[in-house]
């Protein structure tokens, strides 16, 4: 479009049809709102304005357009308008701060009642609960501007005060007066049945019901006082009502004494019914099937924990407690219970927590002796704590006796008898423990069938008390591995006793020894193994020592066929050591130093006819005949036998394991060639041998591990304008707001000095048009100075030519 | 015998007395000593003695002090006849102490006392018999006395049999009281041992109790003062002092009445307490090298401490190093003592990674055949040694891992058939006897030993075994962790378990203990 900025501006408006012929006449009806008229109108206007003034606009030149291929998102302002509008809006801000320039406020009490000496406390809050429900339920219900509600005038804002209290409404004293007396009401109320009855606004009914209930509530606040005043009169009454009923005869012993005898007989028998048990079916006889059935089923499950354990499986959970199978108030001390029936001693059924040693028939004398006791509630026997009590107890019972003391100690103290008795019990059992030991450590070579007798009825017992009492014993088991360990650590093998051995093949005998880990054999067995490495094999007793310990810690694997190196070590040793006729230099199939070389047997020994089996008396003696030292070769030669075929046949070292007790073996049968059990042994070997898989070992054969990758990650719906991509959600977030921060903050402070320098601009005005307006009053001034000086001068001209004309 | 009281007298007598005429009573006084006799364990008169001894040093003081043993300040011929006969009753007394020493033969303060005096009277010595006055001046030839009777003194049952050091009190008493707190007797001890150690069966035993501490002349740390108010400056001399240690040293490692217990005492002290007061430490050479190439016995597990000292600081070569390392591997090595610090060092020689895998899989080997019959502490440190090996010489992991013998579930039953006929002709090459490591074909084997360790009775052992069939990912292990078990410490871990779980019984019923549960034993 050409021509000058006027013409062009012409022919938009006429374009738009806003100049020219404006009484063009328009088909009729299809006239359009006047109003839209115009505001179309203004609308173009604004427009073709905006068209016309380009700086009026301010457009960003979009610099990453050729990057998103997106030109029509522009940032476009109108900085001369948002101007004008922030200079309007501080013009109005500062013409109020101006106005309130000099001016102290007040703010007016409105509150209702505040200062009126009439009103009680009741009556205000009263009153002003009811005017504040009105609003609130106003304010929901209609627009504060709706002149059609008739209830305006109970507006707060609207009420009339005078001095902040509200002035007397002619409309409400009705009102007023219905809240007060609104039980007088109920009854008038009917009596205007007959006039119209007038509609009631729902205000009106809101008030009403509104003080309603707060007078019920009041009426039963009130009843409520009365009663508890009430019964606190009874109670503070009632010791002395109490007394004197008590000092009252009663009255009802005699009506008592009035039923005849049958009746009360009957009565007797009526409840004596009522208490006896009633009959029960007894649980069935189970044949022997079952039975058999049932056991081989605890077996099973039992045999399965114990291969748990043996893997390292341990369930704590409390019912699958496995061998010991408590019931689960065994250790939460169930004794309370007990004490308290304690009284009852022969009534009382058997409990689970019974000790029952097997063979109670099998001594009526003593469970005579004890059931007597019972009755008189008295236990002549004390139960030893200490084992030096127990041998004080035992006193000058004969060896014979101990069992039976024992176990009456042990019925004597059963745990449903009295409290306390668990404890004693379970320390008791450790007491047995140490005894059956310390019978051991002496020498009873002597009498060592009767000590065999009294020592087996012993551990019996002591394996029944086991179930009952584990921690207990466990406990003192533990105790003695570390004393033995202690004597072993200071005096070597001279402190260690016949007893010792005892000890450890009792744990074995009561405890499970298959385990992964088990609290009791496993410091055991580091034990067995420092003994059987330690030992120095210079003595034949200690050979025989080390034979039986190496019997004892095979025997504790005989299940878990884990392996020994330190057995190994000691069959290897003890079997060099006894070789016949062994020398230092005679050794090169030996290549390890022995401890002794004068213990080697003779060589025309017979080992034909004997038995392998060694006796802990032994130990008691140092001197040993032929056939002892035979039978000690046996043994060890037996315990390398059962460990080939329980222990070692299954590991994958075993030719490494047997080769030197080959080589051991053959030099054997050399000087014993008639031996079989040595042949037998050898051929053994062979067989396993040959059965055994040797091929290397393919232990690394996992999974290979993937390589880790890193590829980028492709972003969808990328958006450069985006700030940024940052996954951690919280720290987006805090970026977020603090970038908000930023930029609020530069806005405020712009905001700020837009206002002083407004301000500053509104003062500079103001001055300079009060400078102004002085100015122009002076200059008025001046000039009726000068007008009245002139026309007093012209005054004064016109006299003086008068005057001179006059002349 | 006199009284106490007696000697009380005479002695006063010869201090207060400002004439010379009560010297004579001296000479009433000396041979008393000679009176020394003893009953079983008690010295008779003991008291008295005591007392004389005490007194006489008083008196022996006093004439120091009036100058009538200095023979400087004589004026004249008759006055130096007189200091030389004083001189000459101080000698006699000096050997009267010596003699009261060592004609005890058991432990008793008397000896104590007279050496106390004794080192008392070197110290008024030095004071006085300098030249002249304030001259530095120590009495060594008195010293050597005292350390050639203390050196011949013995009695039975002085000697630690398994150490080999001597618990001699007396000799005790003087190291502990003088000689490792005093310089100077430090210096001169030793420089009169020097070409003169006397002759005495107990000499090696008496020099280890002197030399086995940490408090020498010329150590940084050590706490020395010195005895004499006045010493020499030669005693300054550190070098001098280190020749003759040495010189000392070498004398008693050559002499043939070393025992075995000695050898291993001074083996083990050899390279903190013995090398670093040497002038010269390659003169140890040749002993430790003997001591290495000891066929049997602990001997060489010692040596190699003090030999690798050598071959580090001092540039020795030692040839065919490893193949008598190789040797030292006995079945004896794992129940012995020293066997931790045989690992440390074994660790330490076979870190290298230009080691050929032979050798590497022959020590691997060797070690878990040995562990075949070891206590558990020694298992728990070859495990972890192993697996550092196999991570430190890869190729070696084919003792472990043979690929060959992986059977695929998917190969054809001609991979299959292979795969068998593979495993049924595989004979173990490894030969336990070879002496030489690159020669023992250990690379071709396997280590069916450690994985046997997985059923150790031992259950941390057991797991412990099991990292040697799980991924190699741990760099490698440290051994400090794993060398200083024993019994004792692995039962001590047990001792302090808290009982958590209710240990499982037996639920298998037996007849009886023995012969029941126990088979081939009777009560």
């Amino acid at each position: 479009m050409g021509g000058s900025q006027l013409k062009r501006l012409k022919a938009t408006l006429q374009a738009h049809g806003l100049t020219g012929q404006t009484n063009v006449k328009k088909p009729k009806g299809k006239r359009p709102s006047k109003e839209y008229d115009r505001e179309e109108r203004a609308q173009v206007l604004s427009k073709i304005r905006e068209q016309f003034n380009p700086f009026d606009i301010k457009v960003n030149r979009n610099k990453v357009q050729i990057l998103t291929g997106d030109g029509s998102k522009v940032a476009v302002g109108k900085p001369g308008i948002s101007k004008q509008i922030g200079e309007e809006q501080r013009k109005v801000a500062y013409e109020a701060k101006k106005a309130q320039r000099n001016r102290s406020g007040a703010v007016i009490d409105r509150r209702f009642g505040e200062r009126n000496k009439n009103l009680t406390p009741e009556e205000i809050m009263l009153e002003r609960f009811k005017r504040e429900k009105l609003t609130q339920s106003r304010k929901v219900k209609r627009s504060l501007f709706n002149l059609d509600d008739e209830h305006d005038e109970d507006d707060n804002f609207g009420a009339l005060t005078h001095f902040g209290e509200a002035l007397p409404d002619d409309f409400e004293v009705e009102n007023i007066d219905e809240g007060g007396f609104l039980a007088a009401k109920g009854g008038s109320s009917d009596n205007f049945d007959s006039e119209p009855p007038r509609k009631r606004s729902k205000a009106e009914v809101m008030q009403e019901i509104i003080s309603k209930s707060k007078y019920y509530k009041h009426e039963r606040q009130k009843a409520q006082e009365k009663l508890t005043n009430e019964i606190e009169d009874l109670d503070e009454e009632f010791d002395d009502i109490m007394s004197e009923l008590r000092v009252a005869p009663k009255p009802g012993k005699l009506s008592l004494n009035e039923k005849p005898s049958q009746e009360i007989e009957y009565d007797i028998k009526v409840k004596q019914l009522g208490l006896d048990k009633r009959a029960a079916p007894t649980d069935r006889t189970k044949t022997e099937e079952e039975l058999n059935g049932e056991r081989e089923q605890m077996r099973k499950k039992l045999e399965e924990d114990r291969l748990h354990r043996m893997h390292g499986i341990y369930e704590t959970s409390e019912n699958d407690q496995g061998v010991e199978d408590l019931s689960n108030d065994f250790w939460a001390g169930s004794d309370v219970e007990e004490g308290e029936y304690g009284e009852f001693v022969n009534g009382i059924a058997d409990s689970d927590d019974d000790v029952k040693l097997e063979d109670d028939d099998q001594d009526p004398e003593g469970s005579e002796e004890v059931s007597s006791h019972k009755i008189k509630h008295i236990n002549p026997l004390p139960c030893p704590q200490t084992h030096d009590q127990l041998l004080e107890l035992l006193g000058d019972n004969l060896l014979e006796e101990h069992p039976r003391v024992i176990k009456s100690v042990i019925r004597a103290y059963q745990p449903k008898l009295a409290e306390g008795n668990k404890e004693r019990l379970g320390n008791f059992s450790g007491i047995i423990l140490r005894h059956i030991l310390f019978l051991a450590a002496n020498d009873y070579s002597s009498n060592f069938e009767v000590v065999e007798k009294v020592q087996n009825s012993l551990i019996s017992i002591l394996k029944v008390m086991s179930e009952k009492y584990n921690e207990a014993l466990s406990e003192v088991c533990r105790e003695i591995i570390t004393e033995i360990q202690g004597r072993f650590k200071t005096r070597q093998y001279y402190g260690l006793s016949p007893s010792d051995l005892v000890f450890f093949s009792l744990v074995g005998f009561l405890f499970s020894t298959s385990d992964h880990y088990h609290l009791v054999v496993t410091p055991c067995n580091i034990l067995l193994g420092e003994l059987l490495e330690q030992i120095k094999l210079n003595s034949y007793e200690k050979i025989i020592f080390g034979a039986i310990i190496a019997n004892i810690a095979m025997t504790y694997q005989r299940f878990a066929k884990r392996y020994i190196p330190e057995l190994t070590y000691f069959l290897l040793k003890s079997l060099s050591s006894l070789y016949p006729n062994i020398k230092v230099d005679s050794t090169e199939w030996l290549n390890f130093k022995l401890d002794s070389y004068e213990l080697g047997l003779s060589n025309d020994g017979n080992l034909q006819d004997l038995k392998p089996t060694l006796s802990l008396r032994y130990l008691f003696i140092t001197e040993y005949d032929k056939s002892t030292l035979s039978s000690l070769l046996l043994n060890i030669l037996s315990t390398l036998d059962r460990s080939i075929s329980l222990l070692w046949k299954e590991l994958p070292a075993f030719p490494e394991i047997i080769l030197r007790f080959k080589t051991l073996l053959i030099h054997y049968l050399e000087v014993y060639p008639n031996t079989k059990l040595l042949q037998q042994l050898l051929d053994k070997i062979e067989r396993l041998l040959k059965l055994q898989e040797h091929h290397p070992l393919v232990l690394q054969d996992h999974k290979p591990a993937s390589i880790p990758s890193y590829t980028p990650k492709f972003e969808e719906n990328f958006n450069p304008e985006r700030k940024s991509y940052d996954p951690d959600r919280s720290r987006n977030e805090i970026n977020k707001m603090k970038a908000q921060l930023k930029k609020e903050r530069k806005f405020t402070m712009k905001e700020i000095r837009k206002d002083t320098r407004f301000e500053a601009r509104q003062r500079i005005d103001e001055q300079r048009k009060g400078a102004e307006e002085y100015k122009a009053k002076m200059a008025r001034i001046v000039n009726t100075i000068n007008t009245e000086e002139g026309a007093e001068k012209n005054k004064y001209e016109r006299e003086k030519k008068l005057r001179s004309g006059k002349r | 015998m006199l009284s106490v009281d007696e000697i009380k007298r005479q002695c006063k007598l010869i201090v207060s007395g400002n004439g010379k005429k009560q010297y004579n009573l001296l000479v009433r006084l000396l041979p008393v000593f000679n009176e020394v006799s003893f009953t079983k364990d008690d010295v008779d008169n003991e008291g008295e003695l005591r007392h004389l001894t005490i007194s006489l040093s008083q008196v022996f003081n006093k004439l120091f002090e009036r100058g009538h043993l200095q023979v400087s300040k004589c004026n004249n011929e008759k006055e130096k006849e007189f200091v030389e006969w004083c001189r000459k009753l101080y000698g006699i007394f000096k050997n009267k102490l010596l003699g009261c020493m060592s004609s005890i033969p058991f432990e008793n303060s008397l000896a104590m006392d007279c050496l106390d005096v004794y080192m008392k009277m070197i110290e008024q010595e030095s004071v006085h018999f300098a030249s002249s006055d304030d001259v530095p001046f120590f009495p060594n030839k008195t010293l050597k006395k005292l350390v050639n009777t203390l050196f011949c003194y013995e009695y039975p049952g002085d000697i630690m049999i398994r150490t080999g050091e001597s618990t001699n009190y007396l000799w005790l008493y003087f190291v502990d009281e003088y000689y490792k707190k005093y310089v100077d007797v430090q210096f001169y001890t030793q420089a009169e041992l020097v070409n003169a150690f006397p002759e005495a069966p107990c000499i090696a035993a008496k020099w280890l109790s002197l030399c086995n501490h940490d408090n020498h002349y010329d150590n940084e740390s050590a706490d020395l003062e010195v005895f004499v108010p006045n010493p020499p400056g030669a005693m300054e001399n550190e070098s001098k002092f280190k020749s003759n240690f040495e010189y000392n040293w070498l004398y008693v490692l050559n002499l043939p009445s070393l025992t075995e217990a000695q050898y291993k005492t001074i083996l083990l002290i050899l390279h903190k307490r013995i090398t670093p007061h040497f002038q010269n430490p390659t003169k140890l050479m040749d002993f430790l090298t003997d001591a290495y190439n000891v066929e049997k016995g602990v001997t060489p597990i010692l040596a190699l401490n003090g030999l690798f000292d050598l071959m580090k600081r001092y540039n020795l070569e030692y040839p065919n190093f490893y193949t008598k390392l190789y040797q030292l591997l006995t079945p004896d090595l794992m129940h012995v003592k020293y066997r931790s610090r045989f690992f440390r060092l074994m660790d330490l020689f076979l870190s290298s990674t230009h080691l050929s895998a032979n050798l590497v899989a022959s020590f691997i080997k060797k070690l878990a055949r040995l562990s075949l019959d070891a206590p558990p502490s020694a298992v728990v440190s070859v495990i972890p040694f192993a697996y550092n090996l196999l991570k430190r010489h890869p190729s070696c992991m084919i003792m472990l891992h043979d690929p060959e013998f992986i059977r695929n579930p998917f190969g054809t039953k001609e991979e299959n058939d292979q795969l068998a006929l593979r495993k049924a002709q595989y004979q173990d090459p490894f030969d336990n006897e070879q002496l030489n490591p690159e020669l023992t074909n250990a690379i071709d084997s396997s280590l069916w030993e450690l994985q046997t360790m997985t059923a150790h009775y031992h259950p941390n052992v057991a797991t412990l075994a099991k990292i040697l069939s799980q991924p190699f990912q741990k760099l490698s292990y440290n051994m400090e962790d794993f060398l200083d078990w024993s019994y004792d410490s692995l039962l001590a871990a047990e001792a302090s378990r808290k009982m958590k779980i209710l240990p499982s019984l037996e639920f298998e019923q037996f007849d009886s203990l023995f012969g029941g549960y126990i088979e081939s034993v009777k009560w």
